[in-house]
């Protein structure tokens, strides 16, 4: 160091000494007043670089906090849709049990059928339910209804509209959830089993069987079976008559020579010629036939062939094979298919069709109110034992729709979860960011004190130094 | 002995305390002078003389001088510190001012970039919503105003630097004029022997002080006065001064020049070199990499924005844009090289999907075009679109490209996959179809050209028999015919009765009647073998009354480009038959799976190819022997080309650099154009899935950081240069500060020394005088004794 001390060096000391004084109670008084350590990067650029992501993560997670409030209301408001739905559907089951009461009068019928009509069309509005101007149920189709109701020559059905794509959304860190649900999945449940045939009440059996699979019809359905005519392997002699026929698939014939008679399917045999005779089977069934004559063969087999259909016998589907163990049958207005198996197939007749497992809720409705009408002109007790058939439709149509109420539910209530793990999370984050960021006010203000201290003293100092001069001591 | 002889010596004392007294009073006057030097009188006994018998008696006092009590060496020292700490003065300085611009880590670009990305999570959450929409456009513009703020006002800055460096000149150049002044004093005064003190004093300081703004070397004269060299060139020559100048070089960078000639003077320290140095260094820097990240933004939010869907589905009309630029002054735009036309991003060489979607029906068809910016131009780009089905494409006069499709038709250029890819009828058709039973390329080259063989169409009734010629010279390679080639040259022969397409590399003969009733059966003529080398079966194939519905769901989630062939295993019925299958292969022939479709399938249902796709088969029958197949492309990216990012089209941010990033307009004014969907439906939020994903991708463009990364390494660096900027000028300071305390160690004045000098002087004043007097008494009693 120096040996020689100046005025100046004294007063530049105590200049400096002030001034650092000064800056560094401003500093603190900075971090005081806005509360901030880092103001800027600079003031700890470690720090700063942590304050960045931290911030953007809590930021996002604001978001998800909305995301969560959100996604549980949808849910709620698509949960309680649904219930409405199930509530619908209890009321259709208490109609259906009164209408498949014994007692009741036709007059009453109508009317429940005007209820069910009202109840079908409700449930069609549920389907199409919206929360704000989105429609819940159509998947990402959220500009245009997802359900109509369409009435034409087919009958009436309801159309699906939407598609299948989720509507994810982040709701927690990596979590994502669907806030919607695909309409058809819960109206038109598809969770198929084997379909099963039952013979309509009052007939015999046809001998159909369901293939086993490859069908897409939903619910349940009907399936017609009659007399398509004789196919090619008949013997030249022979037409279709214009009586009652009731036997269809392969039948054994026999030819008398004389006196000229024919039996057929080993039953009694009839002199010929004759016009739209009556041959009876061994088996019961009849078949009407002109005969004119005896034929070159005069014993084989030939074939009645039968017309299949789903669709009320708007489209058919001719049966000549009655060795295939698959003839597919389709319905013309929904596209939809059923495979039959033909071996066993004999008479005609109509077979109720159960495709186990699946539910068209709508159908379920529709079929209700056509019944109860009675448009296609059935029995009492025939429509009668057909509405207390659809009981368990109506039944596993309403589980669709519990299932429906149950998933969603389920959804809203991780929810409750999921929000906690995100305000855990955000204050966690806070905390981080505060204990980088943030002046600890305390330390602070302590701090600030000792400055005030230590710069009240270096003025008393410097002034005191400043001031003694030997010329205060000279005379 | 003489009388006079104490007089002189006491006289030479009074003149000697007087000198004394002068200068202590000189140098408390100076006390506060910047620069001053303390002086001191040097006082010497004068010369005695000999009195004989060799005794000397001495003479009195001598002034042999006044001199300054300063370290040279020491100013030298602090001239340089002095230097030094002018420059980081500067450096604090503009790094205080960049962090200010930057303006982290509160309503700087961080927070936009994180408002960005949130308002894109926001929307996910109602993607149809209108005012969601809007906020995620207004997200982007609040963004774009913040790099435009930030790039304008660095260019301010680098642009000031030009206007300080003048005015720093200015005062090194009345710096230089007032030494060279000094000098011609000095030296006029010092040609007499004495040391101009006070004068060097002045001109030390005003060395002192340019050396604040530049370096200088000094160089002393014998004559006193001292040439300052700068960058090697003389800026003060003796008494005279040449002046500096601020200039732009050829880079549009300020630099320093020299008297008349401007010759560059290299400046290495003080402020004036530190702007220099910020002006190409950490200025540009900066700036650079906010340039940097907003064209990276724009560059991959565009590539995800234009190969979206807006709110309403595919496009009726689009019009780039950007417009290709005149490169050969011809008048025309449109007919340079695409890698020619000006465009700010580059055309790579790559694919462009367009699919085009009939709106009453949703079916989709897509074309693939080749794109090389080496040998397109925009205006072939336009033949090809146009050559595509329902559309028409034109270049404008400002050289934009326009697209447009007909009536109850849309385009656009999303990745989505197609609902239902057999648009051909090719699988399960109502058509009958024969197809070959391997991809091509087909080797003919065992062939004899020309090779004919015979297709047969019909109903029922009397069968149509088309021939059908190839000719050598309708394939490149005869050893290598490609399904496409053989598809052209086969439809020219068959007519109105039937097509001949190429699926998926395979080639398939379709007839043109449908139904179970219709049949196709091909036939070599004579010996030929042309249907064996092609795979075409000659069992005949028939028509089905309804057609087999293929129907794709789901969006690809694979990270290239693909495309899944289907065959069938073999023949059956869906859901029916036992084991039947269907073969998936990918684009390079590979087998991918193979899809369970026999019995246990529920026809329509829903199956898992992997990769996001799921494909549903409807009831209907598959034949393998009629070389049934499908193909559908499965794509990442849609434009590997680039090409819609380097025009325009579709975009969402305009600009390619942080100084003139803004938000399409269009988007402005109709945020139902924001092309948040991959799929058509109104509630898609595929594209915004794409886009919250970019997030978290590491760019190239980037050095493999995402956007908010590197940004942040951006902030993250101002700030540890600021706080070393700070750290350094302190240190600076510090060193300054112990360089002048020194200086005033050696130089500076002690008031109460020279209080003490002052008394010491006074009473030796006061001691003289009592000698003359004492002496004049003495004189006056020997005059007086002659009396």
């Amino acid at each position: 160091m120096s040996l020689r001390i100046t005025q100046g060096m004294l007063y530049a000391r105590a200049l400096a000494d002030v001034q650092s004084g000064l800056y560094r109670y401003s500093r603190l008084q900075q971090e005081v007043a806005s509360g901030r350590r880092i103001n800027r990067p600079s003031d700890d650029p470690a720090g700063a670089l942590r304050v960045l992501p931290l911030r953007n993560d809590l930021r996002n997670l604001e978001q998800l906090s909305s995301n969560v409030a959100l996604a549980k209301e949808t849910l709620n408001t698509g949960a309680a849709s649904l219930e409405d739905a199930s509530a619908l559907m209890t009321r259709v089951r208490e109609l259906t049990t009164q209408a498949s009461n014994g007692t009741i009068s036709s007059g009453d019928r109508q009317s429940i059928a005007a209820e069910v009509d009202q109840l079908l069309s409700q449930l069609v509005s549920i389907g199409n339910s919206r929360r704000g101007e989105r429609f819940l149920f159509g998947g990402t189709e959220n500009d245009t209804a997802p359900f109509t109701l369409v009435s034409d020559a087919g009958g009436t059905r309801v159309v699906y509209h939407g598609n299948h794509d989720s509507l994810e959304v982040e709701v927690a860190p990596g979590v994502t959830t669907a806030l919607n649900m695909p309409g058809d999945v819960i109206f038109q449940q598809r969770d198929r089993g084997s379909t099963t045939f039952t013979t309509a009440s009052g007939l015999i059996a046809t001998g159909a069987q369901p293939t086993g699979s490859g069908d897409t019809a939903l619910g349940f359905g009907e399936l017609l079976v009659t007399f398509a005519g004789l196919h090619t392997d008949a013997p030249s002699t022979v037409t279709a008559g214009a009586g009652t026929t009731n036997a269809v698939g392969e039948l054994a014939f026999t030819f008398t020579a004389a006196p000229a008679t024919l039996s057929v399917g080993g039953g009694p045999a009839q002199n010929l010629p004759i016009t739209d005779g009556a041959f009876t089977t061994a088996n019961g069934l009849t078949i009407s036939l002109t005969v004119t004559g005896v034929p070159a063969t005069t014993t084989g087999v030939f074939t009645a062939k039968a017309n299949l259909s789903i669709d009320g016998g708007a489209t058919v589907t001719e049966v000549t094979d009655f060795d295939s163990t698959s003839v597919q049958v389709a319905n013309s207005y929904d596209g939809t298919v059923l495979n039959v198996d033909t071996e066993n197939l004999a008479r005609t007749g109509e077979e109720v069709i159960k495709y186990a497992g699946t539910f068209d809720a709508f159908t379920t409705l529709i079929t209700m109110r056509d019944l109860l009408r009675n448009a296609g002109g059935l029995t009492t007790d025939d429509a009668r034992n057909r509405i207390s058939q659809m009981l368990a439709e109506i039944d596993g149509a309403h589980d669709a729709v519990l299932d429906g109420v149950r998933e969603l539910g389920f959804r809203s209530s991780s929810m409750d979860v999921l929000s906690n793990r995100v305000a855990g999370l955000q204050v966690s984050r806070t905390e981080s960011l505060s204990l980088v960021q943030d002046t600890d006010i305390a330390e602070a203000i302590l701090e600030l004190q000792r400055q005030e201290l230590s710069y009240t003293a270096a003025l008393q100092v410097s002034s005191r130094v400043i001031q003694t001069s030997l010329q205060g001591f000279l005379r | 002995m003489s009388i006079g002889f104490g007089m002189s010596a006491g006289l030479r004392a009074l003149s000697a305390a007087r000198l004394g007294m002068q200068t202590a009073g000189n140098n408390v006057a100076n006390a506060n002078t910047a620069g001053y030097s303390r002086q001191r009188v040097e006082l010497s006994a004068s010369l005695p003389y000999g009195i004989g018998r060799g005794m000397q008696i001495g003479t009195g006092v001598d002034i042999t001088g006044i001199s300054r009590m300063v370290d040279d060496g020491l100013e030298r020292r602090l001239q340089f510190q002095l230097g030094l700490v002018g420059a980081a003065e500067i450096d604090k300085l503009r790094y205080d001012e960049i962090e200010g611009i930057l303006s982290e880590p509160d309503g700087g670009l961080s927070e936009s970039l994180a408002g960005l990305f949130g308002s894109v999570g926001q929307l996910m959450t109602d993607p149809a919503d209108r005012a969601l929409r809007g906020g995620v456009v207004q997200a982007g513009s609040a963004l774009s105003q913040g790099f435009r703020l930030i790039a304008s006002r660095f260019e301010d800055l680098e642009g000031s630097t030009f206007d300080e460096v003048r005015g720093l000149l200015r005062q090194v150049n009345e710096r230089a004029a007032a030494i060279a002044e000094l000098n011609r004093e000095i030296v006029a005064i010092e040609s007499n022997g004495s040391t101009a003190n006070d004068l060097r004093d002045t001109r030390g300081q005003h060395v002192k002080e340019l050396g604040k703004l530049l370096d200088t070397r000094t160089i002393e004269r014998e004559s006193g006065s001292i040439d300052l060299l700068v960058g090697g060139h003389l800026l003060v020559a003796g008494s005279r001064a040449s002046s500096l100048a601020a200039g732009k070089d050829a880079a549009g960078k300020t630099e320093v020049t020299v008297g008349t000639g401007r010759s560059k003077a290299l400046v290495r320290e003080g402020r004036i070199a530190a702007l220099l140095q910020q002006e190409t260094g950490a200025l540009p820097d900066i700036a650079g990499r906010i340039d940097q990240l907003a064209r990276s933004t724009i560059l991959e939010w565009n590539r995800m924005h234009s190969t979206g869907m807006p709110r309403s589905g595919p496009f009726s009309t689009l019009t780039s844009a950007y417009g290709a630029e005149d490169g050969d002054g011809d008048g025309t735009r449109g007919d340079e090289l695409l890698s020619q036309s000006g465009f700010r991003f580059e055309v790579q060489q790559g694919e462009l999907y367009v699919s085009v979607t009939q709106r009453s029906t949703g079916e989709m068809e897509r074309t693939r075009l080749e794109l090389d910016p080496r040998t397109m131009t925009l205006q072939d780009v336009a033949t090809a679109i146009t050559a595509i089905d329902h559309l028409t494409a034109s270049i404008d006069p400002t050289g934009k490209l326009r697209i447009s499709a007909d009536d109850g038709y849309g385009f656009d250029f999303s990745p989505r996959l197609d609902p239902n890819p057999d648009d051909a009828g090719t699988f399960g058709g109502i058509n009958p179809t024969i197809g070959s039973q391997a991809a091509g390329p087909f080797d003919l080259s065992g062939q004899t050209f020309p090779v004919v063989f015979n297709v047969t169409t019909g109903t029922g009734g009397v069968p149509t028999v088309t021939p059908v010629t190839l000719l050598a010279t309708d394939f490149a390679d005869p050893s290598r015919a490609t399904a496409e080639e053989l598809a052209t040259a086969i439809n020219g022969d068959l007519g109105g009765a039937g097509t001949a397409l190429d699926v998926g590399g395979r080639l398939v003969l379709r007839s043109a009647q449908g139904g179970r009733s219709s049949q196709l059966t091909l036939a070599n003529v004579g010996a030929g073998t042309v249907l064996a080398d092609l795979g075409l079966s000659t069992a005949t194939g028939v028509g089905r009354d309804r057609a087999l519905t293929v129907a794709i769901e789901g969006t690809y989630g694979g990270t290239t480009n693909e495309q899944f062939t289907f065959v069938p295993a073999g023949n059956g019925q869906i859901g029916q038959t036992p084991d039947l299958l269907v073969n998936v292969y990918n684009q390079a022939g590979e087998l991918v799976t193979a899809v369970s479709v026999g019995a246990g399938y529920e026809p329509g249902k829903p199956l898992d190819l992997g990769n996001g796709i799921k494909v549903s088969f409807g009831p209907g029958n598959i034949s393998a022997t009629d070389g049934q197949v499908f193909a559908m492309d499965a794509l990442a990216d849609s434009d590997t080309s680039d090409l819609l990012v380097a025009i325009g089209m579709n975009a969402f941010f305009l600009g390619s650099s942080a100084a003139d990033i803004e938000v399409n307009e269009e988007l402005l004014a109709n945020p139902d154009r924001l092309s948040a969907g991959i799929g058509v439906a109104t509630g898609d939020s595929g594209n915004l899935t794409r886009l919250m994903d970019l997030r978290s991708l590491d760019l190239d463009d980037l050095d493999a950081n995402t956007i908010e990364d590197f940004y942040a390494d951006v902030v993250g660096d101002i700030g540890f240069e600021t706080a070393a900027a700070n750290n350094l000028l302190s240190a600076q300071n510090q060193l300054l500060d112990h360089l002048q305390t020194e200086r005033e160690s050696v130089s500076g004045v002690n008031i109460d020394e020279e209080m003490v000098d002052m008394l010491q002087f006074q009473q030796s004043y006061e001691a003289a005088a009592r000698f003359i007097s004492v002496a004049q008494e003495m004189t006056d009693t020997l005059i007086n004794l002659g009396r």
